[in-house]
């Protein structure tokens, strides 16, 4: 796996990556569209190509590429707390380039990481396979007399999910997955570099340097939370095997 | 409970390590139908989570079914009645009209249909709602319906417009969570159903048994439509029942 994930990068790849962004997305700071990186492809391709060799060969990165701007989106129809808006990130194209490519590489070998419980953003499972299985777990607790007596559900709503992220337990949980070093790094100077303007009323305001956290926006961040979130679920697991929790039964077959 | 204090631990520990933090408003337990009171309340006290779950949404859709399913589906009548609300005031001409029925409008149901058979009468009032916009011309009233709603389902070559039927479409989608089934048998939730509804048998024998769910017979709706256009291969003849009488029109 680490063999595969910390190979030379190929132009086909980078290629891929510039054309699996969506065209009419919102700009980053910069202010260059990815239609632009569409349309012009064949006479800028040598300096992106330059500037991909460099962050994966070199480890040169230049900071100011993932300056990003956030844009508030309230999530109720007035929002009256801070914590009412979800902060989305426009990043820099640039910078959405290396991102892709990254996940381009990680996706292939997601699926052997994850366990079979979590199907989101998994190539090859389908979210609503979910859906059918907390419903006939929900039946069960309803119908079936062994779980009715004993069993309960939890439903937990993790608050700011992405945005309280800690940096380094991301870091420490790669390095338990046996990711290689060298992916570790790039993965976190993808993570630990960012800087942040809000834009307000059409205008960037402010120069925010994060601690934790990470993108809504960023084409990576999706995958380096169920990376996350795995150890959750790897703790239920342990309690499980230790009999400290017992997975609910709603036939023969074992559930958590 | 022993385990509901496992889990608490498991919970405060992540949180601790990853900084993430669990939102006890807004997370649910649900228990077991027969869980004494006692219980539950100790239980409640110690995760500090008071809602009880069973009756919300998981990945938005309804996570339990009681007798009445027209009531839980209704939300989706009312999306698609707001959204067309929305259009009636823009003066659009037919073809943008058709543009955002199909692709809006008639877009969604989908993701409940993928799991759920709705009921008719939900798909009724929706394609209702559908040709009351399509043929209205001043906002707030109503207007004469010219073609019937039927013929204007028909393909484009036959004569109608191409809407979809929701109720058909909704037998498609769930035809192809049945094919799922029959072609990983090995993924999660083929499991879980196979372990619940069919231990020893197929999908395509299974039946509804006592005290299904929901989804599990939406999910066989969908199966006889699966099986309508499939045929078996004669391979080393261990899959077939020669006795059985579906192979017999094959």
């Amino acid at each position: 796996m680490n063999a595969d994930l910390t190979k030379k990068i190929t132009e086909e790849e980078v290629k891929e990556a510039v054309f699996s962004i969506g065209g009419t997305k919102a700009p980053g700071p910069d202010g260059f569209t990815e239609a632009f990186y569409h349309h012009y492809w064949e006479d800028i391709k040598q300096s992106i190509m330059a500037e991909v060799h460099d962050f994966f060969e070199k480890d040169i990165f230049d900071k100011s590429m993932n300056h990003t701007n956030l844009c508030l989106i309230p999530k109720p129809a007035s929002p009256l707390h801070m914590s009412d808006y979800r902060p989305i990130a426009l990043c820099n194209v640039s910078y959405k380039i290396i991102s892709k490519i990254l996940v381009a590489r990680l996706k292939k070998h997601l699926s052997s990481i994850i366990s079979e419980e979590q199907a989101a953003f998994i190539p090859g499972r389908v979210i609503t396979d979910n859906v059918i299985i907390a419903h006939e777990v929900i039946h069960a607790l309803k119908v079936k007399k062994r779980c009715s007596n004993l069993y309960m559900a939890i439903k937990t709503d993790i608050t700011k999910a992405y945005d309280r992220l800690e940096w380094d337990f991301l870091q420490a949980a790669m390095f338990k997955y046996g990711f290689d070093v060298r992916w570790i790094e790039w993965i976190m100077t993808c993570v630990r570099t960012p800087t942040f303007s809000v834009n307000i009323n059409g205008a960037p305001y402010g120069f925010i340097q994060p601690e934790r956290g990470i993108r809504q926006g960023d084409p990576l961040s999706p995958y380096l939370f169920i990376l996350c979130a795995k150890v959750l679920s790897h703790m239920m697991k342990k309690a499980e095997t230790q009999g400290l929790i017992k997975g609910i039964k709603i036939s023969n077959k074992v559930l958590k | 409970m022993k385990s509901c204090l496992a889990i608490k631990d498991i919970l405060t520990q992540y949180e601790r390590a990853s900084g993430q933090k669990v939102n006890t408003s807004k997370s649910a337990l649900h228990f077991g139908k027969r869980v004494q009171d006692t219980t539950k309340t100790a239980i409640r006290r110690t995760l500090d989570i008071h809602n009880d779950g069973g009756c919300n949404k998981y990945l938005g859709l309804p996570e339990q079914f009681g007798r009445k399913k027209i009531e839980l589906f209704q939300y989706i009548v009312e999306k698609v009645r707001e959204k067309t609300k929305g259009w009636r005031n823009k003066f659009l001409s037919h073809g943008g009209k058709e543009v955002l029925l199909k692709a809006i409008a008639l877009a969604m149901p989908v993701y409940s249909m993928n799991c759920y058979k709705l009921p008719k009468h939900i798909c009724e009032e929706i394609e209702r709602i559908i040709s009351q916009y399509w043929w209205c011309t001043q906002p707030e009233r109503n207007a004469m319906h010219w073609v019937a709603w039927e013929r204007m389902k028909f393909s484009k070559e036959e004569g109608g417009l191409g809407f979809r039927d929701i109720g058909k479409f909704n037998d498609a989608l769930l035809a192809k969570q049945a094919w799922r089934l029959l072609h990983n048998p090995e993924c999660l939730m083929a499991r879980v159903l196979r372990g619940r509804y069919f231990p020893n048998s197929n999908v395509l024998v299974a039946s509804i048994g006592s005290q299904s769910s929901f989804g599990w017979q939406s999910l066989l709706k969908g199966r006889d439509l699966l099986k309508k256009g499939m045929r078996y291969i004669v391979g080393d003849g261990n899959s077939i029942q020669p006795r059985a009488k579906t192979h017999q029109s094959g």
